[in-house]
């Protein structure tokens, strides 16, 4: 295979991470809206645990990230 | 139209001691920007601080008590001695993403070797706070009581390898944050700039310009929230190895 485009290939391949996040991030604000609709004099101190297991896992999809951009600029 | 050219440092003023290089490059400058900043505005601020405050003097109330209310939930009373320096990691940080976000600018949280840096102190630091405080009972948390023997040597090396990533994966997030952002911003303005150098299209160039506009929002949101999870975090981290003396 042409080197140029396996180095396209795998960094499209490297973002199928992608997945795993949107789902994880898919259940996390599903609960956390669920449980605010529940209880919504609780959403002062469920927001912030929220948001830190936002970032948590986008962190992953940051390195699939990072793994694109090593592949697209630094091979 | 590299989106990689603007996290390239450069050398401005060039200075070696003794073959090491404290080189003042746009990266240092922009931190002590960030820092002058910081120093000025709280100068201002608290200046003829009263009781009933002033603009400047509320925004700093607000901030120091914002900062106070995170350390209190995470790190417990103790850890109210870790304060100052919660605060100054969040000002530094947050004030440096958010200044980068400005035209032509640096933002010196895209380079690796800062964030880890900041990571590394607050890793270290959680080590050696623990030792102190706790001494050899210390190293009880990686292996909790009650577990069944067998099990005892896997757990130590699973505990151990997640410790020990704790500051990578702490600065790599904040870096690939700052990084994304800047990319993803680049990218779009390329498209705004391929659609004006074709004549028939040229219209079109407002679409990626008016996207890239939420991005910069968006972008704002991610400065301070990455800010704030880096705090959260070091706290968790470091009152977790100043609070396992009770057992």
């Amino acid at each position: 295979m042409d080197p140029v485009a396996a180095k396209f290939i795998g960094s499209g391949i490297s973002v199928i991470a992608l997945f795993g996040v949107g789902i994880g991030l898919g259940k996390l604000f599903s609960s956390l809206v669920e449980s605010i609709a529940r209880n919504p004099s609780a959403k002062k101190d469920l927001m912030p645990t929220g948001l830190i297991y936002f970032a948590l896992i986008e962190s992953v999809a940051l390195l699939a990230f990072i793994v694109a951009m090593c592949l697209l600029f630094f091979v | 139209m590299d989106p990689m050219s603007s996290f390239e440092v450069k050398n401005i003023i060039p200075m070696h001691l003794f073959s090491l290089d404290f080189s003042i490059t746009n990266s240092s400058l922009y931190m002590m920007a960030t820092v002058a900043l910081i120093l000025v505005f709280f100068g201002i601020g608290t200046r003829n601080a009263e009781v009933i405050p002033n603009k400047i003097q509320w925004i700093i109330e607000r901030m120091f008590f914002f900062i106070g209310d995170i350390v209190k939930t995470n790190a417990g009373d103790q850890g109210i001695r870790l304060f100052p320096y919660m605060f100054a990691l969040f000002l530094f940080i947050c004030l440096g993403n958010i200044i980068g976000l400005l035209p032509f600018a640096f933002s010196f949280t895209s380079q690796l070797i800062v964030t880890i840096g900041m990571a590394s102190i607050v890793f270290i630091s959680s080590i050696v706070i623990g030792l102190y405080r706790n001494g050899l009972h210390y190293f009880r948390h990686f292996c909790p009581p009650g577990l069944p023997s067998y099990i005892i040597p896997f757990f130590i090396i699973i505990e151990l390898m997640s410790f020990m990533f704790r500051p990578i994966s702490l600065g790599i997030r904040l870096f690939a944050n700052i990084v994304a952002g800047h990319v993803m911003i680049k990218i779009i303005a390329g498209f705004a700039v391929s659609f004006v150098s074709v004549v028939t299209l040229s219209g079109f160039a407002i679409v990626p310009i008016a996207f890239n506009v939420l991005m910069n929002a968006f972008k704002l949101a991610v400065c301070v929230l990455q800010a704030y999870v880096f705090v959260v975090l070091s706290c968790m981290y470091l009152a977790e190895s100043m609070a396992c003396e009770e057992d």
